[in-house]
């Protein structure tokens, strides 16, 4: 294998290709990327076994071949070659060596067998037909990025470490929840996504999709088990989180159905949360919040830390005043999953959950459930 | 005055007296007539039960059925049916003795009902303080009923130390779970007050198959997720069953099954093998769960030395010692990756030594003299199962990404932390030396003494569950926890009852943030079975607090960041107490500078 291109051309797609590689791992080809050049391109893929990132790329090809680089030490020797220097790699198959040489630096890599890298069946192959559809980067991102920091951390409800991917009436819905608090972002489903099948996204394949930014419009294919994402050269597919996801709609309260709304500042009441639970132990972060026409309070009492007392102005007040406890922290990551200047927060009672909404945006909603303080 | 006149006892006297040892609370009647029905070829028992068996028992199979004169010959002492050799070392029933029948007739309204299979008509006998009614034609199906009431009503001195019927009924599903574990192809109910409190159908498929499901009924499908199979033979002597992941671990040995030919059995030589068998790879205060079956000719292992045949004896108990050490620890590295770590092991074997002359800091660290090291297998492989679907390989968590020295953390007394190993333990440097810091023991610690602080200043808060979540138990378990709701309440955890065999958790403390709800019940259900009835209230709530700090700790094989770690180390310097943790192990070790250059010879 011999092909040339440039150290700009492939740095990004390195370093989106080599995503899944993990700091470590005992399967020592796991370490490495693919790389495939066959017909003017060059395919680099990396995985961890549960995701692969494969990405594509046109190159000056001498010679065709495959062989498995180590992913992060290439990802390392293209990032300190200097701006816009030609990069060639030649491959000896018989050696098991690859080179690098960029002007005059040459460096030579330790490469193991292309046979040896695991294969990964697509969506769909040999098996039944998925799903494709396609959206908008940023409304893929929005969908899967805004529950996200739901997803809970517990290994023992595994069913519940992902962001939960489904169709709901005319609309797509992804759902993250941790027991604790819940939350959900929808768009109107594209074309395409009608009879998609639930699918559980594993955490880790959500956080690279974040961290790769797509750009341009994501395909979506999706089978019972696995799902791809594809834009540009770049695709990420994943096998899902075999379990069942809990039947979450009934715990979300009915808007219309609760005794007390009041709409507040989105962001003043985040800094005032933060502000008063600095006085909360990091462990329960407990804060109360009483709601009142015209004003809520928000307060946190630590016999050991002391107490700390806030008072935010809110508005159109319906209902009797309430005091509430939560964790603070969940009342947080709720709000900057919302982006709105302000939320409406429904609640009923000290003891029933509560809906926070953004009243210029119903694609979104967060449920959290409250402490006892 | 006459002196004392010797004689014979009156034959009622006798079998009051045997019976005494045969016959020692009512859930051991109810073993002897379950295993009479087993003998008898049932494949479906039903038993009822009524005060918990003190008021009521009755057992009734589909087996082989007895004729009139049987049924006579039955209530008789040492008439059995099944020596038909003359030879006590020759056993192939559970019964062997023909004493069972007549020692519970003797402290007992008993009453037998049988048809033989093939014959139109049954036969009822009772016998009441030793005297007999019958037989006298009656109406039942094929099989056998046996119906004991008012047990030890002669007797009233035994009845004295009969316990509250929830207990009793305890023990009697024990025997009854027990029992049903080796007979995988047998139905059984226990239904008490006519409420159906065990239900166990009759399973299918080869040994293997059966017994798992038979497992799975009776420890919950978890075990059966979670279990290695075992299967070794030596010198004609079987050992059949499945055995716990280490990770799949209670709090107690309670959950530890053995069945020789059949028959299921407490013995000390097999607690004491499984202890061996998972030295390595659990803390002492941990427990497998394991059910294990011996099968073995009749000749070399002898169950006549216990009244209630509750403990067999074995001919050659090192060599089952052995068979069941091996067979374990087989089974459980060929279900982890094995790490070989030749120079780890030389190395810690230096520095226990060292650290034999030197008194502080202390070393509990097993040197292993070479060879590979099946404790790190595990617990990678353990990490793996936790997380099936962070790689489906087992990743030793050692962090590339070294936190950034930082000069004034080295201060510090536990110091700046440098790497997190094995997912387990924190490496920090301090300013002469270095500190291991166990995490999972030293954050249980840590929300141990947090809780304790809460619940004494204000109560514990509590996180209320968008998903309550149901736990299965058993129904005894269950009801315990039940009936002790309001403390837990006190502590942050809210249940209640969710029908028979199953709580429903409401609330956690909030201090635990997320973790295995499960997990928690489930421990708390083991302690509250073993814990002394006499425990005060708040002892019992320190035990209780322990054990959901364990559950709120950082489970060992979570990666930390840098970050966590260093906040670990710092609070750990703030709390008192937190150098041990719950258990009294030490959370922490330090190694001086010097001790390091000793172990390398530098000095
Ligand atoms: N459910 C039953 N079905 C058929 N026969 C039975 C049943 N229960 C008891 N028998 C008969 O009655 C006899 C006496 O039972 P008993 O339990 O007293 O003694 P055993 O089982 O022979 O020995 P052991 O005292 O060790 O239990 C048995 O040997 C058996 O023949
Ligand atoms: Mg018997």
């Amino acid at each position: 294998m011999m092909f040339s291109t440039t150290r700009n051309a492939l740095l990004p797609l390195l370093a989106a290709a080599t995503a899944p590689i993990a700091s470590r791992t005992t399967i020592p080809v796991l370490a490495n990327v693919l790389v495939e050049a066959a017909d003017g391109r060059l395919r680099l893929a990396a995985t961890d076994l549960d995701q692969l990132v494969t990405v594509g790329l046109g190159v000056d090809m001498a010679q065709p071949g495959r062989a498995t680089l180590p992913g992060r030490m290439l990802h390392q020797i293209l990032a300190k070659l200097p701006d816009g220097a030609p990069v060639q790699i030649t491959h000896d198959a018989q050696a098991q060596r690859a080179r690098l040489t960029a002007g005059r630096a040459r460096f030579d890599l330790p490469t193991l067998p292309a046979a040896d890298f695991p294969a990964m069946k697509a969506p769909g192959e040999g098996g039944d037909e998925p799903s494709r559809f396609s959206l908008a980067a940023p409304q893929l991102v929005a969908l899967l990025g805004r529950p996200a920091f739901a997803m809970s951390r517990e290994e023992t409800r595994y069913y519940l470490n992902g962001v939960y991917l489904h169709r709901l009436g005319e609309r797509l819905a992804a759902v993250a929840t941790d027991g604790h608090r819940l939350a959900r972002a929808t768009l109107a489903a594209p074309a395409g996504a009608e009879r998609i099948d639930p699918v559980i996204l594993p955490r880790d394949t959500v956080a690279n999709l974040l961290k790769l930014k797509p750009e341009g419009e994501v395909t979506i294919a999706a089978t019972p088990t696995r799902v791809s994402f594809s834009w540009g050269d770049i695709t990420l597919m994943t096998k899902v989180i075999d379990g069942q996801f809990p039947d979450y709609e009934r715990v979300i309260p009915k808007a219309d159905q609760q005794s007390v709304t009041a709409r507040i500042e989105r962001k003043p009441l985040a800094t005032t949360l933060d502000r008063v639970m600095a006085v909360a132990t990091d462990r329960t972060r407990s804060v109360r919040l009483a709601l009142g026409p015209g004003a809520v309070t928000v307060s946190a009492t630590e016999p050991e830390h002391g107490s700390a007392e806030d008072t935010l102005d809110l508005a159109d007040y319906a209902g009797e005043p309430l005091t509430i406890g939560f964790n603070g922290r969940y009342l947080i990551d709720g709000l900057e999953a919302l982006a709105g200047d302000s939320v409406t927060f429904h609640g009923d009672s000290a003891g029933s959950p509560a809906l926070i909404t953004d009243p210029d945006d119903p694609d979104i909603l967060v449920v959290v459930m409250p402490m006892r303080v | 005055m006459t002196g004392p006149v010797l004689r014979r006892l009156p034959e009622t006297l006798v079998n009051q007296i045997a019976a005494g040892e045969v016959v020692e609370r009512p859930a051991s009647a109810l073993k002897e007539l379950v295993e009479n029905a087993l003998d008898a070829g049932a494949r479906r028992i039903d038993i009822g039960l009524r005060s918990g068996g003190k008021a009521e028992i009755s057992v009734v199979d589909d087996g082989r059925g007895m004729t009139a004169d049987d049924l006579v010959l039955a209530v008789e002492r040492h008439a059995t049916s099944k020596l038909p050799d003359d030879d006590l070392a020759c056993i192939g029933f559970l019964g062997f003795r023909g004493e069972a029948l007549p020692s519970i007739g003797a402290v007992s309204r008993l009453t037998l009902v049988s048809r033989p299979r093939g014959q139109d008509t049954a036969f009822a006998l009772t016998v009441d303080g030793g005297r007999l009614d019958g037989p006298r034609p009656a109406a039942h199906p094929p099989g056998t009923r046996v119906e004991v009431r008012d047990l030890f009503h002669a007797t009233p001195a035994r009845l004295k130390f009969l316990k509250a019927d929830r207990v009793e009924l305890d023990h009697a599903l024990d025997h009854v779970r027990r029992l049903a574990m080796a007979h995988p192809d047998v139905g059984f109910t226990v239904a008490d007050a006519g409420r159906v409190v065990l239900r166990l159908d009759a399973t299918q498929g080869d040994l293997f198959e059966a017994r798992l499901e038979r497992l799975a009924q009776i420890l919950g499908r978890d075990f059966a997720e979670n279990a290695v199979r075992i299967d070794a033979a030596r010198d004609g002597v079987r050992l059949t069953g499945f055995v716990g992941l280490p990770t799949f671990n209670r709090g107690t040995a309670r959950h530890q099954y053995l069945c020789v030919n059949g028959r299921p059995v407490r013995d000390k030589l097999f607690l004491g093998a499984i202890r061996g068998a998972y030295m390595d790879v659990l803390a002492h205060d941990r427990h497998p769960v394991v059910a294990l079956f011996l099968d073995l000719p009749s000749d070399i292992v002898d169950v006549n030395v216990h009244p209630a045949k509750a403990e067999v004896r074995f001919r050659d108990g090192n060599a089952i010692r052995g068979l069941i050490v091996g067979a374990i620890r087989h089974a459980l590295d060929g279900a982890g990756q094995r790490a070989s770590t030749s120079n780890t092991a030389v190395a810690l074997d230096l520095l226990a030594r060292e650290q034999q002359r030197a008194p502080a800091p202390q070393f509990q660290w097993q040197p292993r003299p070479g060879g590979p090291s099946p404790s790190h297998a595990l617990r990678e492989q353990a990490a793996a199962y936790q997380a099936p679907l962070a790689t489906g390989v087992a990743q030793p968590s050692a962090r590339a990404e070294m936190p950034p020295a930082d000069a004034v953390a080295e201060l510090h007394p536990m110091g700046a932390a440098r790497a997190q190993l094995h997912g387990t333990y924190i490496v920090a440097q301090t300013a002469d030396g270095i500190v291991i810091v166990d995490q999972h023991a030293a954050h249980e610690r840590l929300v141990y003494e947090r809780m304790k602080v809460e619940l004494a200043d204000r109560g514990v808060a509590r996180q209320m569950l968008l998903l309550p979540e149901v736990v299965e138990l058993d129904a005894g378990d269950a009801d315990r926890l039940v009936a002790r709701a309001g403390e837990f309440a006190e502590l942050g955890l809210v249940i209640e009852a969710f029908g028979p065999g199953a709580v429903l958790v409401r609330e956690t403390p909030a201090a635990l943030g997320q973790s295995d709800v499960h997990g928690l019940v489930r421990n708390l259900a083991d302690e509250l079975a073993e814990m002394d009835q006499s425990l005060g209230l708040k002892e019992r709530l320190d035990h209780v607090c322990a054990t959901m700090a364990c559950h709120g700790s950082v489970r060992a094989g979570r990666r930390l960041s840098a970050d966590e770690m260093n906040a670990l180390l710092r609070e750990m310097e703030r709390v008192p107490n937190s150098g041990q943790c719950n258990h009294g192990r030490p959370t922490y070790v330090t190694l001086k500078l010097g001790d390091i250059e000793r172990l390398f010879g530098r000095k």
